[in-house]
């Protein structure tokens, strides 16, 4: 049971981790392609949380990826930042609700990257209180589709190759 | 992935489609206001029929606004990410996209539109 409990501790720890460093890399190397779509890889991490662990260390997972990733940025508490705060808080509850019906790991990818767009246009619209930025959602919830499949292929394809958190009994 | 999972994609995609046509739904002619707003004030109102650059102060350095053929876009700016550059140009005719700048808190988006 501890070595049980240890395994999923340094799971979370090394997922909160790979989300940090996914994220970051990203918005280093890759950039958001338009101007305005982000790939989300950090959002394998959480995938990851969710369907190795549970729904609670996706929580976690998702709440280092945004309050270290910003702090490494130096936007923390700044306008990036909740607007990131906003993505990752929906794309959280769609992914639960997701996972909770019992959806396939793909399906979880593509809601959970939706849901992203959504929220931060949500966040976004509150901020400038300006309605007019709604007209961006039909490009992104149509660009949200493919990053989705994306993370959702390479997620699903880590999750086979996961070792049991169970102890494998000694005699 | 399973039938109930294609529906709703299915649903998602052709509701976003559906919004992209009406959209696009709307023709070429005078009488179109483009508004460039800073926070909660709008601080200049542009013909976008009318060619002009301009500079719009901003919280990290400002930008400036090119128009040319009822068409505009964001350039010189001083940004971390260049995303309302990189956004390229917005014209009356194919899109009514917002540029957003968040750094510098500013919004550019089509507020009049002839009837």
């Amino acid at each position: 049971m501890t070595i049980e409990k240890n395994r999923r501790l340094t799971a979370l720890a090394m997922l909160s981790a790979a989300a940090v460093v996914l994220s970051y890399a990203e918005s280093v190397f890759i950039g958001p392609i338009y101007g305005v779509l982000r790939i989300g890889l950090a959002n394998i991490a959480s995938l990851l949380a969710l369907k190795y662990l549970g729904r609670r260390e996706m929580v976690i997972v998702s709440a280092m990826r945004v309050l270290i990733g910003n702090l490494i940025r130096g936007t923390i508490f700044g306008s990036t930042f909740w607007i990131s705060a906003g993505g990752v808080f929906l794309s959280g509850l769609a992914m639960a609700a997701a996972d909770y019906t019992e959806s396939t790991v793909l399906f979880t990818s593509i809601i959970g990257a939706i849901a992203h767009s959504v929220g931060q246009t949500v966040v976004v619209m509150f901020f400038y209180r300006q309605p007019g930025i709604a007209a961006i959602l039909p490009y992104l919830l149509l660009g949200s589709v493919p990053t989705g499949i994306a993370t959702g292929i390479i997620a699903s394809s880590i999750l086979k190759r996961l070792p049991s958190l169970k102890p494998i009994p000694a005699d | 992935m399973k039938k109930r999972e294609w529906i709703i994609l299915g649903v998602i995609v052709l509701a976003a489609a559906a919004a992209l046509f009406f959209l696009h739904q709307r023709p070429q002619k005078s009488g179109y206001t483009v508004a460039v707003q800073r926070g909660d004030t709008i601080v200049q109102e542009f013909d976008p029929l009318k060619d002009q650059t301009f500079h719009v102060d901003g919280d990290v350095g400002g930008l400036d606004v090119e128009v040319k053929e009822g068409k505009w876009h964001v350039i010189h700016e001083k940004c971390p990410n260049h995303v309302c550059a990189n956004m390229g140009w917005m014209g009356i005719s194919d899109t009514i996209l917002p540029i957003t700048c968040i750094p510098n808190n500013i919004i550019i988006y089509l507020k009049e539109s002839p009837e």
